[in-house]
């Protein structure tokens, strides 16, 4: 392939990731440049991108295909948590913060993964150039997106499904992976918000939307980030300030 | 104290240049808040974002007779960032200030028109941590609850107490309910 095709693939491949996860300031010519700087994989079926407790080393940016996630529970049974299919980013998680793969990753099908590996990754990162912008703001959005829907499933499992529903709809209601998974209680027609309790599924399910495996579409509603939870960064500034 | 001295003592831009945090200053000058004064109204377009550089904020939901305080808000610490990523979102909490307050107001465009600006790119940095931290946190919590008990029983039989279902303890851990 010429560079000219080349890079008019990795274009194409920019328009729809941000087509499928839109993040402000981000133009697709910019998004093509952190692919640039990715190996390509080709997977067959069944072949794993990574797996549960490994460290992470690369992020990625599936770009055809799908791919099966699978985790364990706090039981020590394997589970499957959802079905991600292309355009999509994944992997992330365990770049930010150092954490071990939270899920393991097969391909369900021929698939295409753009790795991004950990040394490159940081590079771009902390670069204060256009592409180095793009990376950020994907990673802060989807961030964002994966914190936003878990919140919102939170509360839905809190409050009960019909008091906790929507107030507003969202453009940000369609976005996010195409994923598929079982019915969950959260989501359930009840009689009464008394009746509903919350089952192990709608907690693995919270856990996925929260890791980034899947974005949970039935519940997701725009929000704002004031946690309800402990945060340590808090903990830090305020110590930082004796 | 000036504003760029205040700015450079906050944890996030330790490493920032101080002529950045006085670009950063002049394309985005501090607002000032009265205490009592409501700076996020629950419900309302997110489209900027809130860095606090002195004072306190404190965020709540619900209406005013069953409001709960869901957080506060000290120097250092952001707030309505979604607003800066993910076009089209909602406040879900109101945020008002605790005392007099000073805050720098980012918004997307700030953001775009100051993209290289190494103080931008701190607050980036930053916000990856932080909502990355956040993740973590609220899914230990998850897991917390996952194993805390046997899984539930809304209903207890036999006139026993009824089991703490994981609707309770979620909603001990997060609130609401």
């Amino acid at each position: 392939m010429s560079d000219t095709s080349n890079q008019q693939a990795l274009l194409d491949q920019s328009r729809k990731l941000l087509a499928a996860h839109p993040v402000r300031g981000v133009r697709p010519r910019d998004l093509a440049r952190v692919l640039a700087a990715c190996r390509l994989r080709r997977m067959s079926t069944d072949e794993t991108l990574c797996a549960e407790g490994d460290p992470g080393d690369a992020m990625y940016f599936l770009l055809d295909g799908a791919i099966r996630v699978t985790r364990t529970d706090p039981h020590g049974r394997t589970r499957d948590l959802a079905r991600v299919e292309s355009p999509a980013i994944v992997g992330h998680m365990a770049l930010i913060d150092h954490s071990p793969r939270s899920a393991t990753c097969a391909a369900d099908g021929r698939t295409i993964v753009a790795c991004l590996e950990r040394k490159t990754w940081s590079r771009v990162l902390h670069e204060p150039s256009d592409r180095g912008t793009a990376l950020r703001r994907v990673l802060c959005a989807s961030l964002t997106r994966q914190l936003v829907g878990a919140n919102a499933s939170i509360r839905t499992l809190i409050d009960g499904p019909k008091k906790a529903a929507p107030k507003k709809a969202s453009p940000s209601n369609d976005l996010g992976h195409k994923t598929s998974m079982p019915p969950a209680a959260a989501s359930a027609s009840l009689d009464t918000v008394e009746d509903f309790d919350a089952s192990e599924s709608d907690l693995l399910r919270v856990a996925g939307v929260l890791d980034g495996w899947r974005i949970d579409r039935s519940s997701l509603r725009a929000a704002d980030q004031v946690e309800h939870v402990f945060d340590e960064d808090q903990l830090r500034n305020r110590k930082n300030r004796g | 104290m000036t504003e760029i001295d205040q700015l450079s003592q906050l944890y996030l831009f330790r490493s920032v240049p101080r002529p950045a945090l006085r670009e950063l200053i002049t394309l985005a000058p501090p607002t000032r808040f009265g205490a009592g004064h409501a700076v996020f109204e629950e419900g309302a377009p997110a489209d900027v974002a809130l860095l606090l550089i002195q004072g306190r904020l404190v965020a709540s939901v619900g209406q005013s007779s069953h409001a709960k305080q869901v957080g506060d808000i000290r120097p250092g610490e952001i707030v309505g960032e979604q607003g800066l990523f993910v076009p089209g979102g909602h406040r879900s909490a109101r945020v008002v200030a605790a005392e007099p307050s000073v805050a720098l107001l980012v918004t997307p465009e700030l953001m775009d028109h100051a993209a290289r600006n190494p103080a931008i790119v701190a607050l980036e940095q930053h916000l990856l941590g932080t909502l990355a931290r956040r993740i973590r946190a609220t899914n230990q919590a998850i897991q917390a609850a996952w194993k805390s008990d046997p899984l539930p029983s809304a209903t207890a039989e036999g006139g026993e107490p009824p089991k703490r279902t994981l609707r309770a303890r979620l909603s001990a851990l997060f609130g609401g309910g």
